[in-house]
């Protein structure tokens, strides 16, 4: 454990390194993160103005949520992008023989081996709408904080796995570049309370394709109207999805033949 | 008088030409587009938030059924006036893969125009079939009339050569600066929210329609939606195209600057 840590700040350092040269980059990410808040603050603002209530959200906690997507965005963005999607390539062109002779797990490898550093600014612009929701409503107390970020801990475990799964389909595949796409596609419903939607969504975004917990528990501790069955629901769900992912991964490594032979 | 009709016939034969090839490599990318049109999806999630709100009384002037009808057509406009040619561009300038297009008889832009069109051929059919299986479910009552769908084609054609040739205009901004991608990120995230992509743009408070109206980015989205509804008829109609005209041209003439100054650059630079 204390190896990997240790291979992580490693990791992480050379990754800032290699970053830093494109020092550029920092102003249009925090550009865009202003305005993609603008653009989440507008839709807000036009719906409330016609409405008090979105799915029995109030306009503060729905934006608490929206800070909530945000920081799942841009954790998307720093350590699962820079990293699986490179595996489709690792498999194509015979670089994950290499990772397989490494003394570490090769999991660990292609999860974590490069960081991106350019949307910290989302990553602060969300958390400080979550801290503002969370002290207009009373609920700032050092066990809500917690409690928030153990959700959203959690709630990024299921996030990985199901991009790990997705991503571990290059070894039959091949060609699953923007196979990730598929997973953002169905994220973006988690701007939006999950019972804002029609029953059967509802049921999907739940149980099919999780996303209610990644973002709608997490924001509904913040907001302290969280029903306790559905932070265990997370954590279990969280467990269960990096077990699978990760027997989907071994089964696919047994099954790997190399690129060149 | 006898070269200008040659002169035509040689440039058919070069563009049905770069169409064959960029269709037949289109076809080979079936799966890689069915993905990109399911990441499309945003419209199809804000239809469900918004119906989910109108179900308790209209919202504006919008009840559900209309709710679903606008946000079907905005991802059908959006799918078929999707371009990508920015990632291209920056990606061939950068590596200098440009340098081999140069020598061909006819300018590279021609090459991504046939290829969007091509990879249209096979998204259209997916993406008409989604869009009328999605008003069929949501029993949405559409009456259309030939000078609709005429005015509504007009428009569409519209759309796609406004971000086409916006984007063909940023990804050229390559020539000066490695941002260009990261510039189109913060492009689409206006041109998503000001286009009326995530909420219709009529229930935006006035003040803010009036600034949006100055800005292409209706022209792109709106504008051809509220075409196909027939809430745009007439006198409006035209200024409405006109508009669109207007900054097709910009673009367009701006693209040719660009391609100008770039290439200037390009060649100093001996890549």
């Amino acid at each position: 454990m204390k190896r990997y840590l240790k291979l992580l700040g490693i990791f992480t350092k050379n990754s800032v390194q290699l970053e830093l040269e494109y020092r550029a980059n920092l102003l249009m990410n925090a550009l865009n993160s202003l305005l993609t808040f603008g653009a989440g603050f507008i839709v807000l603002f036009v719906m409330f103005s016609h409405t008090d209530s979105v799915g029995g959200w109030s306009f503060t906690e729905a934006l608490v949520l929206f800070g909530v997507f945000m920081v799942f965005e841009a954790l998307i963005d720093m350590v699962l992008y820079p990293n699986l999607n490179k595996l489709p390539e690792y498999i194509r062109k015979g670089n994950m023989d290499f990772f397989l002779l490494k003394p570490v797990s090769a999991q660990f490898m292609v999860s974590f081996r490069y960081a991106s550093i350019w949307r910290i600014p989302e990553l602060l612009l969300g958390l400080g709408i979550v801290a503002y929701g969370m002290i207009t409503t009373g609920q700032l107390t050092v066990l809500n904080v917690l409690l928030v970020l153990v959700l959203l801990v959690s709630g990024f475990m299921i996030v990985y796995a199901i991009w790990f799964f997705l991503s571990t389909t290059a070894f039959w595949l091949v060609k699953v570049e923007n196979i990730s796409e598929l997973f953002s596609a169905f994220f973006t419903a988690g701007r939006f309370p999950v019972s804002a939607f029609p029953g059967w969504a509802r049921f999907t975004l739940t149980f099919l394709i999780p996303i209610a917990f990644i973002t709608t528990v997490p924001a509904s501790a913040a907001i302290g109207k969280l029903e306790f069955g559905l932070a265990w629901g997370s954590f279990v769900i969280a467990g269960l999805l990096l077990l699978l992912s990760h027997a989907f991964w071994r089964y696919a490594l047994a099954n790997y033949t190399s690129a060149s032979s | 008088m006898t070269a200008l009709p040659k002169r035509l016939l040689l440039t058919w034969r070069k563009v049905r030409a770069l169409f064959v090839n960029a269709f037949a490599v289109m076809t080979e990318y079936q799966a890689e587009i069915l993905i990109w049109i399911i990441s499309g999806s945003l419209p199809l999630i804000m239809m469900f938030i918004w119906m989910g709100l109108a179900e308790d009384g209209p919202v504006g002037t919008y009840n559900a059924a209309d709710f679903a009808a606008y946000f079907l057509m905005v991802f059908f406009v959006r799918q078929i006036t999707m371009v990508w040619v920015i990632w291209d561009l920056d990606r061939e300038i950068r590596l200098g893969e440009l340098s081999p297009k140069l020598l061909r008889p006819l300018d590279p832009y021609w090459q991504h125009v046939m290829n969007n069109l091509a990879e249209k051929v096979v998204r259209t059919p997916i993406v008409i079939i989604t869009v009328l299986a999605g008003f069929w479910l949501a029993q949405v009552p559409v009456s259309l009339n030939t000078s609709v769908l005429l005015a509504f084609f007009l428009s569409l054609t519209g759309a796609w050569l406004i971000r086409f040739n916006r984007q063909y205009s940023m990804g050229l901004l390559t020539f000066w600066s490695d941002q260009t991608t990261a510039l189109e990120n913060v492009w689409f995230t206006l041109y998503i929210i000001l286009g009326g992509g995530l909420a219709p743009l009529d229930l935006f408070p006035p003040a803010l329609q009036r600034i949006v109206s100055f800005t292409p980015f209706p022209y792109a989205i709106d504008f051809p939606v509220q075409v196909f509804l027939g809430n745009i008829q007439g006198a409006d109609l035209y200024r409405g195209l006109l508009a669109q005209a207007t900054w097709v041209l910009i673009f367009i003439g701006i693209r040719t600057l660009l391609w100008r100054q770039g290439l200037k650059r390009y060649g100093a630079v001996g890549a």
